[in-house]
Protein backbone atom coordinates (compact mmCIF):
# COMPACT_ATOMS: atom_id res chain seq x y z
CA UNK A 1 0.00 0.00 0.00
CA UNK A 2 1.53 3.29 -0.86
CA UNK A 3 1.74 5.69 2.36
CA UNK A 4 3.63 8.58 0.89
CA UNK A 5 4.16 10.70 -2.16
CA UNK A 6 6.46 13.31 -2.82
CA UNK A 7 7.38 15.33 -5.92
CA UNK A 8 10.00 17.81 -6.36
CA UNK A 9 11.25 20.00 -9.48
CA UNK A 10 14.37 22.34 -9.20
CA UNK A 11 15.95 24.88 -11.60
CA UNK A 12 19.10 23.93 -11.93
CA UNK A 13 20.36 27.41 -11.27
CA UNK A 14 19.24 27.31 -7.55
CA UNK A 15 22.24 25.04 -7.68
CA UNK A 16 24.63 27.38 -9.71
CA UNK A 17 24.16 30.21 -6.94
CA UNK A 18 24.15 28.51 -3.88
CA UNK A 19 27.59 27.26 -5.11
CA UNK A 20 28.85 30.91 -5.96
CA UNK A 21 27.07 31.45 -2.91
CA UNK A 22 28.03 29.27 -0.27
CA UNK A 23 30.74 27.00 -2.13
CA UNK A 24 31.80 23.80 -0.19
CA UNK A 25 29.72 24.66 2.97
CA UNK A 26 26.41 24.18 0.44
CA UNK A 27 27.92 20.52 -0.46
CA UNK A 28 28.94 19.74 3.04
CA UNK A 29 25.88 20.50 4.27
CA UNK A 30 23.47 18.83 1.71
CA UNK A 31 24.93 15.72 0.47
CA UNK A 32 27.15 12.69 1.66
CA UNK A 33 31.08 12.53 0.94
CA UNK A 34 29.89 9.77 -1.75
CA UNK A 35 27.29 12.14 -3.71
CA UNK A 36 29.90 15.01 -3.51
CA UNK A 37 32.78 12.43 -4.87
CA UNK A 38 30.25 11.45 -8.16
CA UNK A 39 29.66 15.44 -8.51
CA UNK A 40 33.40 16.17 -8.40
CA UNK A 41 34.05 13.45 -10.29
CA UNK A 42 31.50 14.59 -13.03
CA UNK A 43 32.85 15.44 -16.48
CA UNK A 44 29.31 16.79 -18.09
CA UNK A 45 26.42 18.11 -16.39
CA UNK A 46 27.74 17.98 -12.83
CA UNK A 47 25.14 20.83 -11.55
CA UNK A 48 22.27 18.79 -12.96
CA UNK A 49 23.12 15.63 -11.39
CA UNK A 50 23.64 17.90 -7.70
CA UNK A 51 19.98 19.90 -8.56
CA UNK A 52 18.74 15.63 -9.37
CA UNK A 53 19.95 14.90 -6.29
CA UNK A 54 18.68 18.13 -4.05
CA UNK A 55 15.42 17.14 -5.73
CA UNK A 56 15.53 13.92 -4.69
CA UNK A 57 15.92 14.57 -1.01
CA UNK A 58 13.28 17.45 -1.22
CA UNK A 59 11.11 14.62 -2.45
CA UNK A 60 11.43 12.08 -0.01
CA UNK A 61 11.26 14.73 3.20
CA UNK A 62 7.36 15.39 1.68
CA UNK A 63 6.71 11.88 1.06
CA UNK A 64 7.75 11.06 4.71
CA UNK A 65 7.75 13.65 6.67
CA UNK A 66 4.01 13.33 7.73
CA UNK A 67 5.45 10.46 9.75
CA UNK A 68 8.49 10.77 10.50
CA UNK A 69 8.18 14.45 12.82
CA UNK A 70 10.83 16.08 10.21
CA UNK A 71 13.64 13.65 12.61
CA UNK A 72 15.91 13.52 8.96
CA UNK A 73 17.57 15.76 7.53
CA UNK A 74 19.60 16.15 3.93
CA UNK A 75 22.89 14.55 5.45
CA UNK A 76 20.81 12.02 6.99
CA UNK A 77 20.26 10.07 3.41
CA UNK A 78 22.20 9.74 0.55
CA UNK A 79 20.99 9.54 -2.90
CA UNK A 80 23.11 6.38 -4.98
CA UNK A 81 22.87 4.72 -7.62
CA UNK A 82 22.65 0.56 -7.56
CA UNK A 83 24.64 -1.49 -9.89
CA UNK A 84 21.95 -1.15 -12.97
CA UNK A 85 22.35 2.88 -12.90
CA UNK A 86 19.10 3.60 -10.98
CA UNK A 87 18.97 5.83 -7.84
CA UNK A 88 18.17 4.73 -4.18
CA UNK A 89 17.91 6.52 -0.48
CA UNK A 90 20.04 5.43 1.31
CA UNK A 91 20.11 6.09 5.15
CA UNK A 92 23.64 6.70 6.70
CA UNK A 93 22.41 6.47 10.50
CA UNK A 94 19.69 4.76 11.12
CA UNK A 95 16.19 3.81 9.04
CA UNK A 96 13.64 5.85 11.37
CA UNK A 97 11.56 2.96 13.45
CA UNK A 98 8.65 3.88 11.81
CA UNK A 99 9.89 2.92 8.23
CA UNK A 100 11.45 -0.15 9.04
CA UNK A 101 9.42 -2.30 6.15
CA UNK A 102 8.97 0.65 4.12
CA UNK A 103 9.88 0.16 0.70
CA UNK A 104 10.63 3.79 -1.01
CA UNK A 105 10.74 4.16 -4.58
CA UNK A 106 12.36 7.17 -6.60
CA UNK A 107 12.87 8.28 -9.87
CA UNK A 108 15.12 11.29 -10.95
CA UNK A 109 14.93 13.40 -14.36
CA UNK A 110 17.12 16.47 -15.07
CA UNK A 111 16.69 18.37 -18.76
CA UNK A 112 18.04 21.34 -19.85
CA UNK A 113 17.44 23.89 -16.78
CA UNK A 114 14.93 22.13 -14.67
CA UNK A 115 15.42 18.59 -12.46
CA UNK A 116 12.81 16.48 -11.22
CA UNK A 117 12.53 13.82 -8.58
CA UNK A 118 9.75 11.64 -7.05
CA UNK A 119 9.48 9.34 -4.21
CA UNK A 120 6.98 6.76 -3.47
CA UNK A 121 6.34 5.59 -0.28
CA UNK A 122 5.25 1.63 -0.23
CA UNK A 123 4.34 -0.31 2.92
CA UNK A 124 4.60 -3.68 2.53
CA UNK A 125 2.22 -6.29 4.09
CA UNK A 126 -0.39 -3.89 4.43
CA UNK A 127 -2.34 -4.74 1.34
CA UNK A 128 -2.63 -3.30 -2.17
CA UNK A 129 -5.79 -1.14 -3.16
CA UNK A 130 -6.04 -2.07 -6.82
CA UNK A 131 -8.55 0.21 -7.27
CA UNK A 132 -11.38 1.74 -5.32
CA UNK A 133 -13.80 -1.31 -5.02
CA UNK A 134 -11.33 -4.25 -4.17
CA UNK A 135 -8.96 -4.44 -1.43
CA UNK A 136 -6.47 -7.47 -1.41
CA UNK A 137 -4.88 -8.54 1.69
CA UNK B 1 23.44 41.35 16.57
CA UNK B 2 22.84 37.78 15.78
CA UNK B 3 18.81 39.21 14.92
CA UNK B 4 20.39 41.79 12.27
CA UNK B 5 22.56 39.72 10.65
CA UNK B 6 19.77 37.29 10.27
CA UNK B 7 17.24 39.64 8.91
CA UNK B 8 20.28 40.74 6.34
CA UNK B 9 20.88 37.06 5.32
CA UNK B 10 16.84 36.36 4.47
CA UNK B 11 17.24 40.36 2.65
CA UNK B 12 20.23 38.49 0.68
CA UNK B 13 17.79 35.65 -0.38
CA UNK B 14 15.78 37.95 -2.36
CA UNK B 15 13.22 38.66 0.57
CA UNK B 16 12.31 42.29 0.59
CA UNK B 17 9.17 42.19 3.45
CA UNK B 18 10.11 43.28 6.68
CA UNK B 19 11.16 41.15 9.36
CA UNK B 20 10.14 41.17 12.83
CA UNK B 21 11.58 38.69 15.81
CA UNK B 22 7.97 36.98 15.42
CA UNK B 23 7.74 36.83 12.00
CA UNK B 24 7.60 33.19 10.39
CA UNK B 25 9.82 32.15 8.16
CA UNK B 26 7.23 29.82 6.37
CA UNK B 27 3.42 30.86 7.18
CA UNK B 28 4.59 34.94 7.22
CA UNK B 29 7.37 35.07 4.68
CA UNK B 30 6.53 31.97 2.13
CA UNK B 31 9.93 30.84 2.53
CA UNK B 32 10.31 27.26 -0.21
CA UNK B 33 12.53 24.48 0.88
CA UNK B 34 15.52 25.84 -1.12
CA UNK B 35 15.04 29.71 0.70
CA UNK B 36 15.28 27.81 3.67
CA UNK B 37 18.44 25.45 2.46
CA UNK B 38 20.19 28.90 1.68
CA UNK B 39 19.12 30.17 5.05
CA UNK B 40 20.48 27.21 6.95
CA UNK B 41 23.55 26.93 4.94
CA UNK B 42 24.01 30.76 5.74
CA UNK B 43 23.60 30.88 9.31
CA UNK B 44 25.91 27.31 9.56
CA UNK B 45 28.75 29.22 7.66
CA UNK B 46 28.56 32.08 10.13
CA UNK B 47 28.17 30.49 13.65
CA UNK B 48 28.81 27.22 13.34
CA UNK B 49 25.68 26.44 14.05
CA UNK B 50 23.55 23.58 12.08
CA UNK B 51 19.95 24.26 12.11
CA UNK B 52 18.35 21.97 9.38
CA UNK B 53 15.97 23.39 7.13
CA UNK B 54 13.28 20.88 7.21
CA UNK B 55 13.08 22.15 10.61
CA UNK B 56 12.60 25.48 10.13
CA UNK B 57 9.84 25.45 8.61
CA UNK B 58 7.99 25.42 11.78
CA UNK B 59 10.20 28.18 13.30
CA UNK B 60 9.84 31.69 13.45
CA UNK B 61 12.97 34.61 13.70
CA UNK B 62 12.95 34.89 17.00
CA UNK B 63 13.19 31.02 17.32
CA UNK B 64 16.57 31.48 14.94
CA UNK B 65 17.81 33.91 16.84
CA UNK B 66 17.03 31.79 20.50
CA UNK B 67 19.15 28.78 18.78
CA UNK B 68 22.40 30.22 17.41
CA UNK B 69 22.76 32.33 20.55
CA UNK B 70 22.66 28.74 22.51
CA UNK B 71 24.58 27.06 20.41
CA UNK B 72 26.87 29.24 18.51
CA UNK B 73 30.90 28.31 18.74
CA UNK B 74 32.72 29.90 20.95
CA UNK B 75 29.63 30.51 23.67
Amino acid sequence: MIIGVGIDILKIDYINQMLEKHGDNFLKLHFSAAEIQMFLNKKRFANQFLGGRFAAKEAFFKATSAYTGMELGFCDIEVINDDTGKPEIKFLRHKPACMKDDLIWLSISHHCEYAVAQVIVERAGVGIVRNKMEVVK
Amino acid sequence: MIFERICEMIRSIGISDEVSPEIMLVNDLGMDSTELADLSTAIAKEFGVLIKSGDMKGYSVARIVEIIAKNKKGT
